[in-house]
């Protein structure tokens, strides 16, 4: 489990550029479980979403990930290595000069004794790219491509959590559908996911959970269908429903006037 | 402005084109979505109508004069105007009008046309009165209203935009989407590359790429609802609905009507 305990999280604190993007906040997210993070820009998603695995440290309150503290440096490895993180834009997370140095990166670092061909075979594998590309250039790879690279290079040395920020967005249908297919897997297998997204066509699907954040704090935390049912609140706090469930919500306001 | 490609061809490595022998013009006027699987193109194409990258064959030509060539030696910076998908690239300065003026002040213009075309830009993109605010305090809908902004001010008539809602939240994109409509009305070209399929539905044109080249083009209503761009394009609920319906609701006129419009229609 990731438990959040009265978290605060301040930028530049004790500057006048201060800015607060976590405010109190306690959440727990327990193993296998799905999460989707809403918000809008500015809300704090990214700064919690880091927090998980401890990239940024709470200026108050603490976050445990199974019980150790990612404050304490001596545990930043074992975190990191239990919660995996993949960034909205995969090609700023690349820098090796072919796909599989990429993928292979962050297990030589947890494992330098280790063989990782096999590793990386496998993770490409999961995920469904060719080992055909492991000389390619991970610049040289398509949008969703690119993004199954970035999952390939954290499942490679076995996170028990995933953090996702906006997985879907500027991808085709294809590979909307093979992304969808491999969160399923990893889901299947155990893996808590964490999806930051303003794609809400592609949550129903997999979700356990959504929790909506506000300048910082918490506004809601139940399932999609609740959140749905929720017109008004939503508009509040900046979410912008499927077009779809906005026509439904107006014909079932429409009917029970 | 006449702005078009003539038998371009393209490709990073040899032996693995992006684009073969593609005949296009950029319509006078209106605004023109670009979609197609990743990989097919998209931003390529784009680059290259700005004169940001060359091609190996064929000609991009602007006026009758070629990208690469002459003053248009490195882009066609100043006539055709390029927004990257994430603002943050495009935003240099520590101030919205300091970051507005770049451009003008390396076109070389004189000081006062720079004040008279920065208060107009800034009030066209509704960002007046934010002059002296850094930019990374604004939105994310604000800063790429702001890199807009800023290519407007150098004078171009026509946009070049790649995946311009990609990195917003929806209050972004709908700001975005908005703006779009109105500079259209103003006479600017817009051309846009997206997978968001309620902004696709928005243009006026709509060219699908793919297998390195134009496979298709026509009006949105055309273009996506053709099953094989279906398979490769993602298409929300709602567009499928209009498409799967064309006569049971305000779309039968085979324009697009977003859900605010429908509602306030039914209303």
């Amino acid at each position: 489990m990731i438990e959040f305990r009265d978290v605060s999280l301040t930028y530049l604190s004790r500057s006048p550029l201060a800015v607060e993007a976590l405010n109190g906040l306690c959440w727990k997210w327990e193993k296998g479980e799905s999460v989707a993070l809403l918000g809008t820009t500015g809300s704090g998603k990214s700064t919690l979403a880091r927090c998980c695995n401890g990239l940024l440290l709470p200026t108050k309150g603490k976050v445990f990930v199974e019980g150790w503290d990612t404050s304490a440096k001596r545990n930043g490895a074992l975190i990191r290595r239990k919660v995996g993180m993949v960034f909205q834009s995969p090609e700023r997370q690349f820098f090796c000069p072919t796909c599989f140095e990429e993928c292979a990166f962050a297990l030589q670092n947890f494992e330098p004794q280790r063989n990782v061909e096999q590793a990386v075979q496998q993770a490409f594998q999961w995920v469904g790219l060719s080992p055909d590309l492991f000389s390619r250039s991970p610049f040289r790879l398509s949008g969703g491509q690119q993004r199954l690279l970035a999952i390939a290079s954290v499942l490679v040395y076995g996170p028990d959590y995933l953090v996702l920020d906006e997985p879907t967005s500027g991808l085709d249908a294809p590979s909307r559908e093979r992304i969808f297919h491999v969160l399923r897997a990893l889901q299947a297998n155990g893996l808590g996911l964490l999806l930051v997204t303003h794609d809400m066509e592609f949550l129903p699907k997999i979700l356990h959970r959504v929790i909506v954040l506000k300048n910082g704090e918490m506004v809601f935390e139940g399932t999609l269908d609740q959140l749905f049912s929720r017109a008004r609140e939503g508009q509040q706090w900046g979410l912008a429903f499927p077009s779809m469930v906005r026509y439904s919500n107006a014909r079932q306001a429409r009917s029970s006037t | 402005m006449k702005l078009q490609m003539q038998g371009v061809s393209f490709f990073f490595e040899p032996g693995f084109p992006v684009l073969e022998h593609v005949d296009w013009e950029v319509p006078a006027r209106g605004s023109v979505g670009i979609c197609g699987p990743n990989g097919c193109g998209k931003s390529t194409f784009l680059k290259l109508l700005a004169g940001l990258l060359l091609p190996q064959s064929g000609q991009v030509l602007l006026d009758g004069a070629r990208a690469g060539e002459g003053k248009f030696a490195h882009s066609f910076c100043g006539e055709v105007g390029y927004v990257f998908q994430n603002p943050e690239n495009q935003v240099v300065a520590t101030s919205v009008e300091e970051d507005v003026v770049f451009g003008m002040e390396n076109l070389g213009m004189a000081r006062s046309h720079m004040e008279q075309r920065l208060g107009w830009v800034l009030n066209r993109v509704g960002l007046s009165g934010l002059e002296k605010r850094h930019p990374q305090s604004l939105s994310g809908g604000q800063k790429q209203r702001l890199a807009i902004a800023s290519v407007l001010a150098m004078g171009s008539q026509l946009l070049l935009l790649d995946e311009p809602t990609s990195m917003l939240d929806p209050q972004g994109a709908s700001e975005i989407a908005a703006l779009f409509q109105s500079l259209v009305g103003d006479g600017i070209v817009v051309v846009l590359a997206s997978h968001q399929s309620e902004l696709l539905m928005q243009m006026e044109h709509l060219v699908f790429l793919d297998e390195r080249k134009i496979l298709l083009q026509g009006s949105p209503w055309e273009v996506l609802s053709q099953q094989h761009v279906q398979q490769k394009v993602h298409l929300t609920e709602w567009v499928r609905y209009q498409l799967r319906a064309p006569e049971a609701g305000p779309w039968k006129d085979r324009r697009f009507r977003s859900v605010d419009e429908v509602i306030a229609f039914r209303d």
